[in-house]
């Protein structure tokens, strides 16, 4: 502990000198600006230079100062001048989160800056662009934006701007988990802000690389890297950069299990947060001690913090987040045996990681789930959830596998690249010291023969110094061939290296191969055994009933023999009873068999381009006249609604088409049902009209920005609340037994997310149900 | 005695009042027949004491057969009902599910009627 508030007090000071040293700058400027009052362009460039400084200190003056410079630059017509003020007003939003308000200053700023020919501020201005796309998420956006400053930098030949625009491309390919393109652009940026001697650019790339080594999982790479990181924003005072790189650091601690070193981090982390007054700052700080503490073992801390985190995250929305802190809470109510509130919190997380897709999340939320259901003895549900964490375990362990081989691939390469280097540069060295030698000898040849003439002691001499010469060129050609020996060694052993990681790389390959294809087998043997189940149920009455039969007949010869004849039409009667129920159960598995002959052909079949509308209309009067066949009574009201500027997209039309029959045979189904007592027609008391029910059925098509909305909705009696979340599961089913055999809503789930699209139920108790598909036009 | 079947298959009832025909004729045995685990343990609660015997299949929509075992063996202070989960799964994770939570005894279906007779006479 002691040595945590020395190295605290110390980074302080140096912080508050770099502090200052910042706001003299500022101050310097401020004064430069009250002595020069001249409404010139000088003012402008040294209002732009202000906004620029305030931009790490005071977010508000910074956008007021560009404000101010670019009226003025606007009144004296200076292009250069408003393009940099809008563009400083433009990062001011990014700075304080307003994305889209950013990025409208921003066009603007790049319009006038290609206006004016400025290439520099065209390619600052992109980057930017770039980094707007990026913090909301789009991000082929911001690498188009950035590949076009890339482009610009290597031809302006602008080093300071080449190296922005690379770091940002490594952020970015960071962010969309491509990480060795991450780890290339910013160790290409750390290479030319170190040649620049850029410290800020420098400790930026630093963290990036830090950060992709610990995303990876090595945290042994990644914490130099974040070290070095964090004492250069030390150095350069910049408070924000400083409490990210410890948020960072302090992970990494957390996950090699350093609890103190993670504390000690995140604390100081969350200090430099509250002083820059960031909410969201300081939660995201105390959710990672809440974890911190709940691996440590300390729960009543692990439980303060996460509630303490809670409030500001939410407030700032950040899902993944939210759920992480649920997640933690959970897993401490868990440690402390506290089951119901481990489960609500466990539920509570996955709900919301199932939405946003954050794979992680579902993984931890099931695991809580299928440890706390089986303390309550719940086993079912209990291996259920552990069935969903193994599988997104194994997904997802595959995933950071093929992400770290690339990363080793990534790594060989470099340091074979770094080697062939080397080694040019040394072929160079002996290349020069050649020359050098045999320049040498020419002079000394040459002085040699101008004594011949003059004097033999002189040749003498000369002969002398020749032969001394020769054995100091001899010398130097045996350490040539040493070298080059040594080299022919590392070559090898590179050589070794290289094949062991090839070696390596195959195996993992096959063990990939080898996981996938036990999910496979995995979900085949659920579906099997499930059929299996399914057919014993009508196969042991096919062979109770005939038994039974047997037997029957058996007394009715004896009843025959004593010419019983009432007692005989009664067996009869009972025998014929019997086999009806065996052709039943026998037509039952027939049905259960040819349902999953259906479920086994979903792979097969090719997207092609088709009509919503039509296919929706095709399978609607299919469905129709399909209910009409088996019953002929049957009458619904069909209300469809197309939206006509939907027209085509890709699918495979038999299968969408099974899907949209599935949905509209359930609502018909429904409609035709009773309408349940709980719903509006039981309320009222006396004297309340008897509204008959008339089923109806409603079939819409809308298109929704860049999805397909099908609807199909029924006035039926509604979905319970308990039987919501398994009405997707292969053979569950509420109709009677023998009606249905359970597995429409299963294919249509997995025909609807094989096309990219989700499908989803909205139901009220009493009032009906909706159906809604949405798929992806692109 | 009074014995409640559980089960969601309907023919089940038409199974057991055949195969139990003389044994029901000469009022030695009574069936119940509940086709849901909430519908069983609505009567359960009616019936507590004249019902001696519960035969239940595991595998059922809404209550499932273990949640039931559970609900009547941990509720029931008074000496619980005998049960028995009759079931198709016969696999070992089931098995032990059922004896932790208290099953008496375990069938696989097809029902083998003579040695449930069996299992029966030696009850009572």
């Amino acid at each position: 502990m002691k040595k945590g508030i020395i190295r605290y007090s110390i980074s302080m000071i140096l912080f508050t000198i770099a502090l200052s040293a910042q706001s003299q700058v500022a101050d310097s400027l401020k004064d430069l600006l009250t002595r020069n009052l001249k409404a010139d362009t000088n003012r402008v460039k040294l209002l732009n230079k202000l906004s620029a400084e305030l931009r790490r200190q005071d977010i508000q003056q910074s956008r007021t100062t560009a404000e101010e410079a670019f009226n003025l630059a606007q009144q004296l017509k200076y292009l250069n001048g408003e393009a940099v003020a809008l563009r400083s007003i433009g990062v001011s939003y990014i700075i304080q989160g307003d994305f889209p308000k950013a990025g409208e200053y921003l066009q603007n700023a790049l319009r006038v800056a290609k206006e004016a020919g400025n290439f520099n501020e065209t390619t600052l201005i992109l980057t930017n662009l770039g980094l707007a796309h990026s913090n909301m998420s789009e991000y082929p956006k911001a690498l188009e934006y950035l590949q076009q400053a890339l482009d610009l930098a290597k031809q302006t030949g602008n080093s300071v701007n080449l190296s922005l625009v690379l770091a940002n491309l490594g952020q970015i390919n960071y962010f969309i988990s491509d990480y060795p393109k991450a780890l290339d652009y910013t160790f290409q940026s750390l290479r030319i802000s170190e040649q620049l001697g850029d410290k800020q650019s420098t400790a930026q790339a630093l963290t990036g690389i830090g950060n992709i080594y610990g995303e990876v999982g090595d945290h042994d790479k990644a914490l130099p890297y974040l070290e070095k990181a964090l004492k250069a924003n030390e150095e350069l005072g910049s408070k924000r950069d400083i409490s990210i790189v410890l948020n960072g650091i302090a992970n990494n601690y957390k996950l090699k299990g350093n609890y103190s070193k993670a504390v000690e981090c995140f604390q100081r982390a969350i200090i430099i947060k509250k002083e820059l007054k960031s909410e969201y700052g300081v939660g995201l700080n105390e959710a990672g001690l809440a974890d911190t503490y709940l691996q440590e073992g300390n729960y009543p801390l692990a439980l303060s913090y996460a509630y303490k985190a809670l409030g500001p995250i939410q407030v700032a929305g950040d899902q993944d987040k939210i759920g992480m802190i649920h997640t933690v809470l959970a897993q401490t109510y868990l440690k402390t045996h506290r089951l119901d509130s481990a489960l609500d919190h466990s539920r509570k997380s996955l709900q919301i990681s199932q939405r946003s897709g954050h794979k992680t999340g579902i993984m931890d939320a099931s695991q809580v789930l299928a440890t706390a259901y089986a303390e309550t003895r719940d086993f079912a549900n209990a291996y259920r959830y552990q069935k969903l964490y193994t599988a997104y375990r194994d997904s997802i362990s595959s995933d950071s596998t093929s992400r770290r081989i690339a990363l080793l691939q990534y790594s060989y390469d470099l340091d074979k690249k770094q080697t062939e280097i080397a080694l040019l540069t040394k072929d160079q060295k002996i290349q020069e010291e050649v020359n050098t030698n045999q320049r040498k000898i020419l002079y000394v040849t040459l002085a040699g023969l101008a004594i011949v003439v003059v004097m033999t002691l002189m040749l003498f001499r000369s002969n002398r110094i020749k032969q001394r010469t020769n054995l100091q060129l001899a010398q130097q050609k045996m350490e040539i061939d040493k070298q080059a020996k040594t080299l022919q060694q590392q070559n090898k052993e590179i050589l070794a290296q290289k094949n062991d990681l090839e070696r390596a790389l195959d195996e993992l390959k096959s063990t990939q191969a080898q996981l996938i294809q036990k999910e496979k087998m995995a979900s085949l043997g659920e579906l099997t055994a499930g059929i299996a189940h399914e057919i014993q149920n009508p196969l042991n009455f096919v062979n109770n009933f005939s038994e039974l039969n047997i037997e029957m007949i058996e007394e009715m010869k004896q009843q025959i023999d004593k010419g019983n004849v009432e007692e005989i039409k009664a067996i009869a009667n009972d025998i014929i009873e019997n086999q009806q129920k065996i052709n039943h159960h026998g037509k039952r598995a027939d049905a259960i068999v040819k349902g999953m002959l259906q479920h086994s052909r979903i792979s097969s079949g090719k997207k092609e381009l088709t009509n919503i509308n039509e296919l929706a209309d095709e399978y609607l009067r299919l469905a129709y006249h399909g209910m009409r066949a088996k019953d002929k009574s049957f009458n619904a009201r069909i209300k469809a609604d197309f939206d006509e500027t939907i027209g085509h997209i890709d699918v495979i039309p038999q299968d969408l088409g099974r899907v949209i029959l599935n949905l509209i045979t359930n609502a018909f189904y429904a409609a035709h049902l009773p309408p349940r007592r709980s719903g509006p027609d039981a309320q009222g008391g006396a004297g309340n009209h008897q509204h008959q029910h008339e089923p109806t059925v409603w079939v819409s098509t809308k298109k929704e920005g860049d999805k397909v909305l099908i609807s199909v909705k029924d006035n039926g009696p509604g979905i319970p609340q308990k039987v919501l979340d398994k009405i997707f599961q292969p053979f569950f089913t509420t109709k009677p037994t023998g009606e249905g055999t359970g597995l429409g809503l299963s294919l249509s789930y997995d025909i609807i997310k094989a096309h990219g699209g989700e499908i989803k139920v909205v139901t009220k108790e009493g009032e009906g149900a909706e159906f809604i598909i949405l798929l992806p036009v692109v | 005695m009074k014995i409640l079947v559980v089960d969601d298959e309907r023919d089940i009832q038409t199974l057991f009042e055949q195969r139990f025909r003389k044994e029901i004729r000469d009022k030695l045995v009574e069936f119940v027949f509940a086709f849901s685990g909430e519908d069983a343990l609505s009567y359960f609660n009616i019936h507590e004491q004249e019902v001696v015997l519960i035969l239940s299949d595991i595998n059922m929509p809404g209550m499932s057969g273990l949640e039931l075992l559970g609900n009547i063996k941990h509720k029931y202070l008074k000496p619980p009902p005998v049960v028995m989960m009759i079931t198709a799964y016969g696999d070992a994770e089931n098995y032990n599910m059922a004896k932790q939570l208290g099953a008496d005894d375990f069938l696989t279906k097809p029902i083998d009627f003579p040695l449930l007779k069996e299992k029966l006479k030696l009850l009572f």
